[in-house]
């Protein structure tokens, strides 16, 4: 079989469409996914303090209102209820907060992950196509010789 | 017209008494006269006298006796004359063929059959060497063209080293490349709020600090995921550089393979057609060698014949240097010694009188010479009782 470049010329491209086509799709998958994931951090951050008229957060919290009404917390007063409500509503917001952020992350890498992997086999795929035109170069040079 | 007619007779002559009867044309053959001696044999002691042809032309018988007599003596000098030449013929004749004796295979188809060698063999060897060069071929580096094995070569070393650059130059970095994923982070953002109250902080920190490090970890693992798959892709890498350096290995010595059976085949071609070329002159030599051999028992044949006729002996037979003028030049040829071999011959029956004939007598005994002489003329188909009883003592030797 005679030479022909351009067989593997269009398997170079063939491997570079399919990696853009995965890579774009990879990256707008990763934008969605962020947004997502970004959405109930913002909720739970907003729920805590409340929202100031230009957008950022208030600086009292909502639950402290409740107990002042039942006169557990204000001006002078102090209760161990209180006490232990608050810390226990920073603990669950924290855990909340960590374990959005995570869910975020680990879901960032996992696209981080495809797109990097998109890359390699990219990568790989046009080694592949090399050496199969160096070994086929290499075969047809056989051929050419056998025809002697 | 009578003519006159002297017969002189020599010393111990005597005269003719008796004239023989001239035979008439168409008669009866005269009677021989005899003479006084009764031998007829011209040896008598008388003296001739002269006689007259007064005959009137009577004589003519006398006259056809003696013209049948020179006529004889005239065959007889022809005989001779004869027998001298074809002496001297078969003697050349010999001479001639004895000098093709033994000539072997003349030069100029030796010269022919050994050109037919040299020129063969050189053909063969031009061909060879045409045919080796050819699959052997050419390359030329600049152009990346060429032909045969080296052409071959040249290609599959070129497509191997642009491997080899590509696989170096293009190591893959996906993985190397890849960003180290940061750590996420929690703080407890109601501290401040907290101190404001007068709220402990202190049982919320152990639980900020274990969901740092749970991000922590995760962030870690993550990271030497990706470093492992990097390395991973390293190894590949050097797994792609050796294929490659086996690609280009396998594929050289196939070719070489390759190379060496076709060479091979042509040193074999090679080989069959010097065999075939040797076969073939050898044919032609014995083809030569058969020529030579029956041109020389032609010869021989010949020289057997030529000794069969009589004319020479084999002594006669003497190696001789034939001297002669080419169109363009002088070709001298001396022969070497020739043992001559006469041919066999089947002896030759003689009749009673040839060996009477045969019988040496000393020259001296004119008389016993004359008698026997007499005897042969008078009796050419004698028997051998007959010789036996005329020469008792030569008789014994007649068979």
């Amino acid at each position: 079989m005679a030479f022909d470049p351009s067989f593997f010329e269009q398997q170079r491209r063939n491997l570079f469409d399919q990696y853009a086509q995965q890579a774009a799709l990879n990256t707008y998958q990763r934008y969605l996914a962020e947004t997502r994931g970004q959405r109930p951090i913002t909720q739970l951050e907003e729920a805590a303090f409340g929202t100031t008229p230009t957008g950022g957060l208030g600086q009292v919290p909502k639950l402290t209102s409740s107990y002042a009404r039942r006169g557990l917390q204000g001006q002078n007063v102090r209760s161990g209820i209180y006490d232990q409500a608050l810390q226990s509503y920073a603990k669950n917001r924290a855990k909340d907060i960590g374990y959005a952020k995570e869910d975020l992350a680990g879901t960032s890498r996992g696209y981080d992950l495809a797109a990097t992997q998109g890359l390699e086999n990219y990568q790989q795929g046009i080694a592949d196509v090399e050496t199969n035109k160096a070994r086929q170069i290499a075969a047809d040079a056989q051929a050419l010789l056998q025809l002697r | 017209m009578a003519v006159g007619i002297t017969k002189y007779y020599g010393a111990g002559s005597r005269p003719i008494s008796k004239f023989p009867t001239i035979k008439p044309m168409g008669g009866e053959e005269p009677v021989v006269p005899t003479d006084a001696t009764g031998g007829n044999n011209g040896s008598g002691s008388n003296v001739s006298t002269i006689v007259l042809d007064t005959s009137g032309g009577s004589n003519n018988g006398y006259y056809a006796y003696k013209s049948a007599l020179e006529k004889i003596a005239a065959d007889q000098a022809a005989a001779a004359a004869g027998t001298q030449r074809a002496t001297t013929g078969a003697g050349y004749q010999a001479d001639y063929l004895t000098g093709l004796l033994n000539q072997g295979i003349p030069a100029n188809v030796a010269n022919i059959i050994s050109q037919g060698d040299v020129s063969g063999k050189q053909y063969i060897a031009d061909q060879y060497k045409l045919l080796a060069d050819q699959l052997k071929g050419a390359y030329n580096p600049t152009t990346n063209v060429g032909t045969g094995y080296l052409g071959a070569q040249g290609r599959t070393g070129v497509a191997y080293d642009a491997l080899q650059n590509y696989l170096q130059q293009n190591p893959p970095t996906a993985f190397q490349q890849a960003p180290q994923t940061p750590a996420t982070t929690v703080t407890n953002d109601l501290a401040q709020y907290m101190g404001g109250q007068g709220v402990s902080t202190a049982p919320v920190d152990p639980t900020v600090a274990a969901l740092n490090a749970a991000a922590g970890g995760g962030a870690q693992n993550y990271n030497s995921l990706m470093s492992t798959l990097g390395q991973l892709s390293q190894a590949n890498q050097q797994s792609r550089l050796a294929e490659q350096q086996m690609g280009r290995s396998g594929a050289l010595s196939g070719l070489e393979q390759l190379y060496q059976g076709q060479t091979g085949g042509l040193q074999q071609q090679q080989l069959q057609a010097l065999a075939d070329l040797q076969a073939n002159i050898f044919g032609q030599q014995l083809t030569a060698e058969q020529q030579a051999a029956s041109r020389n028992q032609a010869i021989q044949d010949a020289l057997a014949a030529l000794l069969g006729t009589g004319y020479i002996s084999p002594q006669q037979i003497n190696p001789t240097t034939i001297t002669g003028a080419a169109p363009n030049n002088t070709i001298t040829q001396s022969e070497p010694t020739i043992k001559y071999t006469p041919p066999i011959q089947a002896p030759v029956a003689k009749t009673p009188i040839e060996q009477l004939a045969a019988i040496p007598v000393k020259a001296s005994n004119t008389a016993l010479n004359t008698k026997i002489d007499n005897f042969i003329t008078a009796n050419p188909n004698a028997t051998a009782a007959q010789i036996k009883k005329k020469f008792p003592d030569l008789g014994k030797n007649i068979k």
